[in-house]
C-alpha cells in the first residue's frame, strides 16, 4: 500500500461528495492509502490565478508544503482544475530557487510549513491508468458488461501538455484504457477533449451552454449509455446544466454522467452508500438497470 | 470559439497585453476597459487550446490571465467574470474553501440570482446547493488569511505574478555562450551592432563603439 496525500478540493467536499466517498472506498483497493490534508484551502480554480496571482502561488505552495510535511512524494487530486493549478505552481517553485525561497519565507512567517521536499501532484486517473493499472484490472472484476461509455476528458487534465504530460493532448487514451479494463466499450467522438464551458457558466451562460451541448449531443448520437469524466467541474456542468440545455434547445438528453471513481467503483462492486448515485441530477438508473444492479 | 464567434480570441488578446504591459503605452486603462467588455477577457473558458497550438510558444492563455490580473489591479471589475474571480479570493481568505452557494449572487447580482432560484431549487434535493451555514472552514485558515495580507505588501500584484511564454524562452539557444561564463550578448559575432550608450566607460569605449 502506497501512502499518498489526498487533496480533494472544494467540490468533492461540498456539492460532489459522491466523488469523495467513492474515491476513498476505491483508493485502497488499487493500492493507495490516502492521507487527507486538513489544513489546506482552495487551489483558486484558475480564478485566484487571474485575480491575485501572487496569492494563488502562495495558496498552492501551502498545499504542496502540507503534503510534503506528511512525508509522502505524491499529492493525489481528483479534479482537473486542482491538478493544473497545483502543477503550475509546483513548476514555478521547482524551477526558480529565489521565488521558492521568498514563498517559503512567507509561509514560515504565517506559521505554515516550508515547502522543502519536492512532491509530485498527480490526478487519480494517472495512477489507475499508469502505475496501478494491473491492480485496476484485478479490482474491476464485476465488469461493465459492454456498456457504451463516452470518455470526457475536459481541458485541464490534457492542456497545457507541457505542464500535464500524461496523455497525448490530442489523442488521449487513459480513460479509454480504464473503461476497457472495467469491461466497458469506449465510444469515440470529437468533443471528448473539448471544454464543458464550466468556468464561464455563471458569467456567460449562453456561450458556456454552446460548449456544453457538444459532448453531450455527440455522445448521445454515438450511442453512449453514459459519459465518464475525471473532473467534478465537468461533472457538475454536464449533469446539472442538462435541464438548461433542454429549456434552451428543447433537447432532453437524459445522459447519465459518472465520476471516474464511480465508473471504476461500479465495476469493482462498491456499495450504494459509497457510489451515492442519488446525488446526481440526471438519473443513473438506466445504466444500473442495464447492469442489472 | 464556436459558441461565441465574436470572442476577441487568444491572438488579439495576447497582442493586447503587449501594449498593456508596455510602460511606454499611454492607453492602458482604456485598453483594459475595452478588453473587459463582453467577448473579451472574461469570455475565455481556460481551455488552453491556444497555449497548446501556438507555434511560437506565446502562451496566449497566460497573457489573457495577465490582462485579467491588470484589470483587477486597476479596479476594473464590473464584469461578472471579474466578480466571479474576486469571490474565490474572498472565499480563500475567509473560510479557505470556496463558498459555493454564495458564488451565484456574488457573480450575477441578487436580481439575476433570484431568477435562478427555480433552477437552484431543482438541484437542492441532490445536494448540489450546499447550505452556506455552517460554513465549510479549513483548519488553520488564519494562515491563508495572513498570507493574503502579507503578499499584498510585497508589490507583486497584477501581471507580475504570472509566468508567460516559458516554452518560447526554453527554446532559445545560447550557442555563442562561452564555456567559462556568459559573455555579453553583443560580443557574439552574430549579434546586432552594439549601440553606444551614454554611460559607457570612456576607457573601454573601443568595445562600446559600433562595429562597422
Amino acid at each position: 500500500m502506497k501512502k499518498v496525500a489526498y487533496y480533494k478540493g472544494c467540490l468533492a467536499s461540498l456539492s460532489a461528495k459522491e466523488l469523495d466517498t467513492s474515491t476513498r472506498a476505491l483508493a485502497p483497493m488499487v493500492g493507495y492509502e490516502l492521507v487527507e490534508l486538513e489544513s489546506v484551502t482552495c487551489c483558486g480554480a484558475g480564478d485566484i490565478h487571474e485575480a491575485e496571482p501572487d496569492y494563488y502561488l502562495h495558496l498552492n505552495a501551502r498545499i504542496l508544503a502540507y503534503a510534503a510535511a506528511e512525508g509522502v512524494d505524491t499529492l493525489m487530486t481528483v479534479c482537473n482544475v486542482c491538478t493544473l493549478n497545483l502543477r503550475q505552481a509546483n513548476h514555478q517553485l521547482l524551477n526558480d530557487a529565489a521565488l521558492r525561497e521568498r514563498v517559503n519565507d512567507n509561509l514560515e512567517r504565517v506559521g505554515a510549513p516550508r515547502y522543502e521536499t519536492d512532491v509530485d501532484c498527480v490526478h487519480f486517473l494517472w495512477l489507475v491508468a499508469g502505475e496501478s493499472f494491473a491492480q485496476l484490472q484485478e479490482v474491476a472484476h464485476k465488469g461493465l458488461r459492454g456498456l457504451k461509455i463516452a470518455p470526457f476528458y475536459g481541458c485541464q487534465i490534457l492542456r497545457p501538455s507541457k505542464l500535464m504530460g500524461f496523455d497525448d493532448p490530442d489523442k488521449p487514451d487513459s480513460l479509454e484504457r480504464v473503461i476497457k479494463a472495467c469491461g466497458g466499450d469506449p465510444i469515440d467522438y470529437p468533443a471528448k477533449i473539448k471544454c464543458c464551458g464550466f468556468p464561464i457558466i455563471q458569467a456567460r451562460e449562453d456561450t458556456a451552454l454552446g460548449e456544453l451541448i457538444q459532448p453531450i449531443e455527440q455522445a448521445k448520437e454515438a450511442g453512449a449509455d453514459a459519459i465518464v469524466t475525471p473532473c467534478p467541474l465537468c461533472h457538475l456542468s454536464l449533469d446539472a446544466w442538462q435541464s438548461k440545455l433542454k429549456k434552451q434547445t428543447g433537447k432532453d438528453f437524459q445522459m447519465p454522467i459518472l465520476h471516474l471513481s464511480q465508473l471504476i467503483g461500479v465495476a469493482a462492486g462498491l456499495s450504494d452508500a459509497e457510489l451515492r448515485f442519488k446525488r446526481h441530477v440526471v438519473s443513473v438508473q438506466p445504466v444500473l438497470e442495464k447492469l442489472a444492479l | 470559439m464556436e459558441s461565441d464567434p465574436d470572442f476577441l480570441g487568444p491572438a488579439a488578446l495576447a497582442k493586447g497585453f503587449r501594449f498593456v504591459g508596455d510602460a511606454r503605452d499611454g492607453g492602458k486603462i482604456e485598453r483594459l476597459e475595452r478588453y473587459s467588455e463582453e467577448h473579451g477577457i472574461w469570455d475565455c473558458t481556460r481551455c488552453y487550446f491556444c497555449n497548446e497550438r501556438c507555434p511560437k510558444g506565446v502562451d496566449p492563455r497566460d497573457a489573457i490571465a495577465k490582462l485579467g490580473a491588470e484589470a483587477m489591479k486597476a479596479g476594473i471589475d464590473r464584469d461578472m467574470g471579474a466578480k466571479h474571480a474576486k469571490w474565490f479570493v474572498t472565499s480563500a481568505k475567509t473560510t479557505g474553501w470556496l463558498r459555493e452557494t454564495e458564488l451565484v449572487p456574488k457573480t450575477q447580482g441578487v436580481v439575476k440570482a433570484i431568477k435562478e432560484i427555480k433552477f437552484a431549487m431543482s438541484l437542492l434535493p441532490k445536494g448540489k446547493v450546499p447550505p452556506p451555514f455552517p460554513p465549510h472552514v479549513a483548519a488553520d485558515v488564519n494562515e491563508s488569511r495572513a498570507l493574503y495580507d502579507l503578499v499584498k505588501t510585497q508589490g507583486r500584484d497584477g501581471a507580475a505574478g504570472i509566468v508567460q511564454g516559458e516554452r518560447a524562452l526554453m527554446h532559445l539557444a545560447h550557442e555563442g555562450e562561452s564555456v567559462d561564463g556568459p559573455s555579453h550578448p553583443y560580443d557574439d559575432p552574430r549579434s546586432f551592432v552594439r549601440p553606444y550608450l551614454p554611460d559607457d566607460d570612456p576607457e573601454t569605449s573601443d568595445q562600446a563603439s559600433p562595429r562597422l
